[in-house]
């Protein structure tokens, strides 16, 4: 049995008991081989000595479950890492943040507490999955959808609480309304409205009264979320897709700059991506010209687009709601991007409601919310080695401009050159209003060897980018504190108030010790 | 040994093959479709790519179907291994998403088809 660090045996026996009292026996898992299902299967220390690994699992079913393992694990100073359906992979997976945290999983707390369908919101569980809480609507036959992310195994409480996207929400943590969450002393905390007893506006009005502290719960450790309000989104009328192309290298900050201004005036509600499907491919005479000195001149890619005839830049987006004003945005966009000489705008694929669920393919169900797992594929198939075991995802946030998107991969690029890594040419993502994020995959979860070579890029990368003022928008939990530590200013004020909070709302420092960088006081002696 | 050993898995997966009920399998259906479907449902009009049906295509060229439901050569063993252990790119399954219970039948399901 592994027992947490300065923990004793006896103390830890104690506490698994207790657990076993509260949730029930076959809740708390033990043995190694159930405890490994708890690894993070795309570590990028796997097999090493440094992997993050429980000591234990507990599966509360019930709020006050979770609140009695939190006041078992005060009493006996146990170190515990709530997770909510353990599926970020990239990112974590459902491993601790600290080794020989005894891990809650929260996955069988799965429910759908309430759905309301005039106003369109839902109230889940911290387990519901997004496909959980898309079934429930369909066998309902409710015509309301989720903002889902690309994989759809993740929850709504989990992917928005680590600042997760989807479609069409994007900000997903922007789209909730309300949470519900045990704190570290057992107490259960509501939130906005919440806090008000039978209040009708947990879901509808967000701030409340006093301080708006729901952020506090993201991306902290300050307590365990269990029930969030999330809004739910119609059927559209019509959705239109298009795609932009341009064979001009010297087009995209006239793309990008009209991008972002139709979606500022409300033209562009969606997602709108910039890609390079020449330059991010990865054929030898592509690979030769990013790796030249300077990346490759303006006349040299635009040659290289005619004898390819490959664009040079696409931006894809779709455009849903009402079909006349759908239409009248599609006409604006085409009259717009068609006036910069050379750009194309073509149609593609239209749905009109009702839906036919059946007949929409597996790359477009994201787009309606629907929940699938086809961005493995993406990931898998079209991009790398199928034999790859994983990775972490390098994702940085950067401003919405041609010429950022330009300078970043010019300097990541030419940065991990002399590291031995192969950046390309990363498109731009609007996740969030006026940044691009860009995605990086680092292999990982394979050998020692590759793992050691992905930990070394990554920490290259992630300087890169704040010597540029860019920084990761999440992360994987063994480079939390690297990028904690970019977030520097003024000795790291920052930093230093999220663990004035955690001594205070914390004490003993049992939840997630170390999860983005935020480590209890006696954990943190080694920095001082 | 290692011989022995293998026959004696084969040996109890197929035990574990004839006692599956009707119902086991319909549940195990169901535990397909819930957990593994999303990445290993067969092709079609709809269903132009999935992660696992497309890489195991184009692993297998023809050779062995690369559906999953498809398969005549899946032993419950080997099914309930790369549910906990995984394999590549798919990760493991906990239990507290397939239980022990749901994997019986999963396994059940997957080798129903299973030639010997």
């Amino acid at each position: 049995m592994r027992v947490p660090t300065g923990v004793t045996s006896a103390d830890f026996s104690a506490a698994l008991e207790k657990f076993s009292s509260a949730i029930g026996k076959q809740w708390v898992f033990t043995s190694d081989e159930d405890v490994d299902l708890y690894r993070d299967a795309y570590s990028v220390y796997k097999g090493e000595k440094e992997e993050y690994l429980a000591s234990a699992a507990v599966a509360p079913d019930t709020v006050e479950q979770v609140q009695a393992i939190v006041r078992i694990a005060n009493q006996h100073k146990i170190p515990l890492f709530p997770f909510s359906t353990g599926r970020n992979l990239g990112y974590g997976g459902s491993a601790p943040s600290y080794s020989g945290c005894v891990v809650v999983d929260l996955k069988r707390m799965n429910r759908v507490v309430e759905i309301h369908e005039k106003l369109h919101y839902a109230v889940v569980e911290a387990g519901c999955s997004f496909f959980d809480l898309y079934r429930v609507l369909q066998s309902k036959g409710i015509k309301l959808y989720p903002s889902v992310p690309a994989p759809g195994w993740g929850s709504p409480v989990g992917n928005s609480l680590e600042h997760g996207t989807g479609t069409p929400a994007r900000d997903n943590f922007k789209n909730h309304c309300g949470m519900e969450v045990v704190l570290a002393n057992g107490e259960l905390l509501r939130t906005g409205m919440g806090a008000m007893p039978n209040a009708e506006t947990w879901q509808t009005y967000h701030y409340g009264y006093g301080p708006y502290i729901d952020g506090m719960f993201s991306q902290s450790n300050f307590g365990i979320v269990t029930k969030m309000g999330f809004n739910l989104f119609h059927e559209p009328e019509l959705t239109r897709s298009l795609t932009v192309t341009s064979g001009n290298y010297d087009d995209l900050d006239q793309i990008v700059g009209l991008s972002e201004y139709l979606e500022a005036i409300g033209v562009i509600p969606a997602n709108a991506r910039v890609f390079s499907p020449l330059m991010s491919s990865r054929e030898p005479e592509v690979v030769t010209l990013i790796r030249s000195a300077g990346g490759g001149s303006a006349g040299q890619w635009n040659q290289l687009s005619q004898d390819k005839n490959r664009p040079v830049y696409t931006l894809q987006t779709e455009i849903r709601g009402a079909p006349k004003v759908v239409d009248a945005q599609i006409e604006t966009v085409k009259e717009r991007f068609g006036a910069i000489p050379g750009v194309t705008v073509t149609d593609g694929k239209s749905w009109r409601a009702p839906l036919d669920l059946d007949k929409i393919d597996e790359p477009d169900k994201q787009t309606f919310g629907i929940p699938t797992l086809w961005r493995f594929y993406t990931d898998l198939a079209e991009n790398k080695d199928p034999d790859w075991s994983g990775h972490v995802w390098f994702s940085p946030n950067i401003p919405q401009t041609g010429e950022s998107l330009r300078k970043a991969n010019r300097v990541f690029q030419e940065g991990c050159d002399k590291v031995g890594i192969y950046w390309g040419w990363s498109g731009g993502i609007c996740f969030f209003p006026k940044s691009y994020t860009l995605l990086h995959a680092f292999q990982s979860g394979g050998d020692v060897e590759t793992d050691r070579k992905t930990r070394e890029g990554f920490a290259h990368v992630v300087r890169i980018a704040a010597e540029n003022g860019w920084s990761e928008y999440r992360t994987a939990p063994a480079f939390y504190d690297l990028i904690m530590d970019v977030f520097s200013f003024n000795n790291h004020s920052l930093r230093r108030f999220h663990e004035t909070i955690k001594d205070a709302v914390d004490p003993n420092g049992i939840l997630s010790p170390g999860r983005f960088g935020i480590w209890p006081k006696h954990m943190r002696k080694d920095r001082a | 040994m290692k011989i022995l050993k293998l026959l004696l898995i084969a040996a109890l997966a197929c035990l574990g093959a004839a006692r599956a009920s009707a119902q086991d399998l319909q549940h195990g259906k169901a535990v397909f479709d819930l957990w593994c479907g999303s990445c290993h449902k067969p092709l079609g009009p709809y269903v132009s790519s999935v992660a696992g049906t497309s890489v195991l295509e184009r692993k297998y060229k023809g050779t062995k179907p690369a559906a999953l439901e498809e398969r005549t050569d899946l032993d419950a063993a080997t099914v309930k291994t790369f549910v906990r252990h995984g394999v590549k790119f798919m990760p493991f399954f906990r239990k507290t998403e397939i239980s022990d219970i749901d994997l019986d039948d999963l396994a059940a399901y997957l080798s129903r088809n299973l030639k010997h």
